[in-house]
């Protein structure tokens, strides 16, 4: 599998320096280097830049440091994906599994887009690992 | 007459930076697609900025659990 749909907790990874960070950039790599490319979700950016905003507001960055890492974010190799054409499917997906619909439409897309999918989510991927085995775990990548 | 960078996404312009225009400006797009930053040169630039924030605040705290609670925050 070549190409990726990501995760925001993986796209945050890239940008701030957390844990599991350098396989989040590993990951980068690795698909450029495969010849793939990474998708994101429309929807993946704006909770991204709203994690940036809360380390702010915790004055855990500066202002200056915010924003370079938002600039860093909407430079990165990504092509992104309107997550609407999903919701009716990631609706049924978060029914099921009892996750919730942000959590569903990253599922859905992988589905429907026919690419592998990378989250560092632990709990949902072992609540859904098993019906979607093309999602992985940024841990072990 | 300025320049602006944006994604197109489900038939909609979106500025990735601010445009200091009045609401319901009519303009003129001559679009002129970009091409995404080198990988390479993209990740030289994130490994920098990275040390840079180890340097100054050590390893951020994990946001993962964040964003997963943020996602459920309604229950």
């Amino acid at each position: 599998m070549n190409d990726w749909l990501v995760d925001t907790n993986v796209m945050v990874k890239w940008v701030l320096s957390e844990p599991d960070s350098a396989q989040a950039l590993k990951l980068v790599s690795d698909t450029a280097s495969a010849g793939g490319k990474l998708l994101v979700l429309d929807l993946a950016i704006v909770e991204a830049a709203n994690v940036i905003w809360t380390r702010l507001h915790r004055k855990l960055l500066t202002f200056a440091e915010g924003k370079q890492a938002l600039a860093l974010l909407q430079k990165a190799s990504v092509q992104i994906v309107p997550g609407l054409a999903a919701l009716s499917n990631a609706f049924d997906i978060a029914a099921r599994y009892d996750v919730a619909v942000y959590d569903a439409l990253f599922v859905a897309m992988v589905k429907d887009l026919g690419v592998g999918g990378v989250t560092a989510d632990e709990p949902l991927v072992r609540v859904v690992g098993a019906a979607y085995p093309q999602i992985k775990l940024l841990r072990s990548w | 007459m300025s320049s602006v960078e944006a994604i197109y996404a489900s038939g909609v312009f979106k500025p990735l930076s601010e445009v200091d225009l009045p609401e319901n400006q009519r303009v003129r797009l001559v679009v002129e697609p970009v091409a995404p930053a080198a990988v390479g040169s993209w990740l030289a630039e994130v490994a920098a900025f990275q040390q840079q924030l180890v340097a100054n605040h050590g390893i951020l705290p994990d946001s993962t659990p964040e964003i997963a609670a943020d996602r459920r925050r309604h229950e």
